[in-house]
């Protein structure tokens, strides 16, 4: 393939683009809250999302790649010199998402790169081999993860911030219940979130662990987390106790925001964890081929492409992130750092496991989700037209990202072929 | 980007107790309605009245804006409709302390000797009832806090508890004015006595109204 080098640079172009896109715009619905409440400054959370994103990338990114690369459509139609039309229908997808990103960024839409991507990468199979070469089964999972995520992220929500409310603020002093139920609660959240991450081994590193081990890495966290947080609550004064009721609520806010920044970073971990496919699935299509000159499902997604995926939603996240984090840090007022701290951490537990899975899913509706969950146990404004608004993104989305990418795909073809 | 945002709406509570503290301004007018009264100062009866007629107007403006910008489809941590009442009888109590500077300036008034040491306990305690509730309603915020449950919820259920009482012993010091006012037929004209009920209707209507602010509440704790 004499335009082998050129397809793959003109891949790598449109995939750091739409890298940066995801860490620009999506990274601030982790921090944001958290700079808002002054928890953090925003060059801390600029730089630690930015770190945290790229982790979540680089370690689990792969296993949603591989969904978006192989799974979707069936590669092994593609043989003989079938394989250039296999690469020019990732190119074009991942074209078509860049693009539709894009207007709806400048829209101001609340579309999802993963939606955009899976709807293309469906549609170039659909119209190029047919109703055969799509694997329903994936695509029925997909979808169904789309429905799941967010009203799993709004149960679990609800669920931690009933939680924080019965254990914590209906308490009669609330930093005395505070003191003896945070420390608990660190350790529970610890351990979810290492159970999330670790149940399925660290591929990137070649690191296989057992379910027990998993267990074993998971107690052991919790146990530690819940030491720390001892000692944390240990420095919490009790005078204030004496206090106003709403200066009691003051103090007991100030700890979950200093918790928010954790949550924070979990969200911006598996966010990177889950999109970084949406920019490298298709470009570790187009690779893999270009470069052996078949089609191997089985190859693992190169891990420069991940670095490289990592890097460049780490660059979104200094170079234009930092706008919208301080945005939303300042127009965010509606939410405590307790029910932040809630909707985040369930969030993140949420995408994680659905990044496990392979699911490329919307890590801003799962966010909505878990908003509305935390604001149906009452004592916060949700408004439920963002609902609507979601509903609307995914009707027009995979329709346009497919439609495009088929557009694309005969342009690419007719030039190149 | 910008559209996660938009669903966390902004708390009608800052605007509510914008409100609450016009209504309190316009209440805080009533006693000084009456020393004016008592010392007979006509225009200064009449400049309060004006001044209260003009705090009046200023609530309701807060109101229609707060009424204006509720979004038909926003989850509120009360009911909505509770909400939009409280808001209601909040405005209807400066209404009444409107009607209150009315009724005293329409007709030269003047407080009969034998009426004042009772009069005062009841303003004394019409007021009482004002303030309680103001600060019942001044817990919305904390209460938001904690989504309205738990301790906080039982505190403000103390002070609703505790209003009630309060309103009950305006009735009675009502009932003990009225009486004394109809025992001096006869003395005082008939259209004295006639503006008289109506003054006092007036200000048991503000403990009412006080009162039924603290019910609404009630209906939207979790305990």
């Amino acid at each position: 393939m004499e335009h082998g080098t050129l397809i793959i640079l003109i891949t790598l172009a449109v995939g750091a683009y739409m890298a940066w896109n995801i860490g620009a715009n999506d990274v601030a619905n982790a921090m944001g809250t958290s700079v808002g409440s002054k928890a953090i400054s925003l060059r801390n959370a600029m730089i630690w999302a930015a770190i945290a994103n790229f982790c979540g990338a680089f370690l689990i990114g792969p296993r949603v790649s591989e969904t978006i690369r192989g799974k979707i459509v069936d590669p092994t139609l593609f043989t003989g010199s079938d394989i250039n039309l296999f690469v020019i229908g990732m190119l074009a997808a991942l074209l078509a998402s860049a693009i539709w990103i894009h207007i709806a960024t400048y829209l101001g839409w609340p579309v999802s790169t993963s939606h955009a991507v899976v709807g293309a990468v469906f549609g170039f199979g659909l119209v190029v081999k047919g109703v055969h070469a799509i694997h329903w089964k994936v695509i029925f999972n997909i979808v169904l993860s789309w429905i799941i995520s967010p009203v799993f992220g709004g149960i679990l929500s609800a669920l931690i911030f009933i939680a924080i409310l019965r254990l914590i603020l209906f308490a009669k002093s609330p930093i005395l219940s505070a003191k003896r139920w945070i420390p608990l609660i660190i350790g529970i959240t610890t351990a979810i979130l290492l159970l999330s991450l670790f149940y399925k081994g660290l591929e990137s590193l070649k690191l296989e662990i057992k379910p027990y081990q998993t267990f074993t890495i998971a107690i052991c966290g919790a146990i530690i987390a819940y030491f720390l947080g001892v000692l944390w609550m240990r420095a919490i004064k009790l005078e204030d106790e004496k206090s106003s009721r709403q200066q009691r609520f003051k103090v007991v806010e100030g700890i979950f925001a200093r918790m928010q920044i954790v949550s924070a970073l979990y969200v911006a971990f598996a966010h990177g964890a889950n999109d970084v496919a949406n920019a490298i699935g298709p470009a570790a299509a187009v690779v893999q081929v270009s470069q052996s000159g078949f089609i191997d499902v089985h190859a693992p997604v190169a891990r420069w492409l991940l670095v490289f995926g990592g890097l460049f939603i780490g660059l979104g996240t200094c170079t234009w992130g930092y706008k919208v984090i301080k945005t939303v840090g300042e127009k965010i007022t509606g939410i405590s750092p307790s029910r932040g701290f809630a909707a985040e951490f369930s969030t993140a537990t949420t995408v994680l496991i659905c990044s496990q899975l392979g699911l490329p899913i919307s890590t801003t509706h799962t966010i909505v989700g878990a908003v509305v969950g935390v604001g149906l146990v009452r004592g916060m404004r949700v408004n439920l037209g963002v609902i609507r608004r979601v509903l609307e993104s995914w009707l027009y989305t995979i329709p346009f990202s497919a439609i495009l990418t088929v557009v694309i795909y005969y342009i690419v073809k007719a030039i190149i072929l | 980007m910008r559209s996660i945002l938009k669903i966390f709406a902004k708390s009608p509570l800052g605007p509510m107790n914008e409100h609450m503290t016009k209504v309190k301004e316009c209440v805080d007018k009533i006693p000084l309605i009456f020393d004016a009264l008592y010392q007979g100062d006509q225009d200064k009866v009449k400049q309060i009245a004006k001044d209260i007629y003009a705090l009046e107007h200023e609530a309701d403006v807060i109101k229609t804006d707060i009424r204006d910008n509720i979004p038909r489809n926003i989850l509120l941590p009360m009911n909505k409709r509770d909400f939009l009442n409280i808001l209601s009888t909040q405005d209807s109590i400066a209404d009444t302390a409107e009607d209150v500077g009315v009724l005293l300036t329409i007709r030269h008034m003047t407080v009969p000797e034998e009426m004042h040491p009772l009069l005062d306990e009841f303003l004394v305690s019409v007021m009482k009832v004002v303030n309680l509730a103001m600060k019942v309603v001044s817990q919305l915020g904390d209460l938001e806090e904690t989504a309205f449950g738990g301790e906080e919820a039982r505190e403000v259920l103390k002070m609703v508890d505790e209003l009630g009482v309060t309103e009950w012993e305006s009735d009675k010091r009502q009932y003990k004015l009225s009486q004394k006012l109809f025992e001096l037929e006869g003395k005082e004209s008939p259209v004295a006595i006639f503006m008289w009920t109506y003054i006092i209707l007036a200000l048991a209507r503000i403990a009412n109204q006080s009162e039924k602010l603290g019910k609404q509440i009630r209906g939207n704790l979790s305990t």
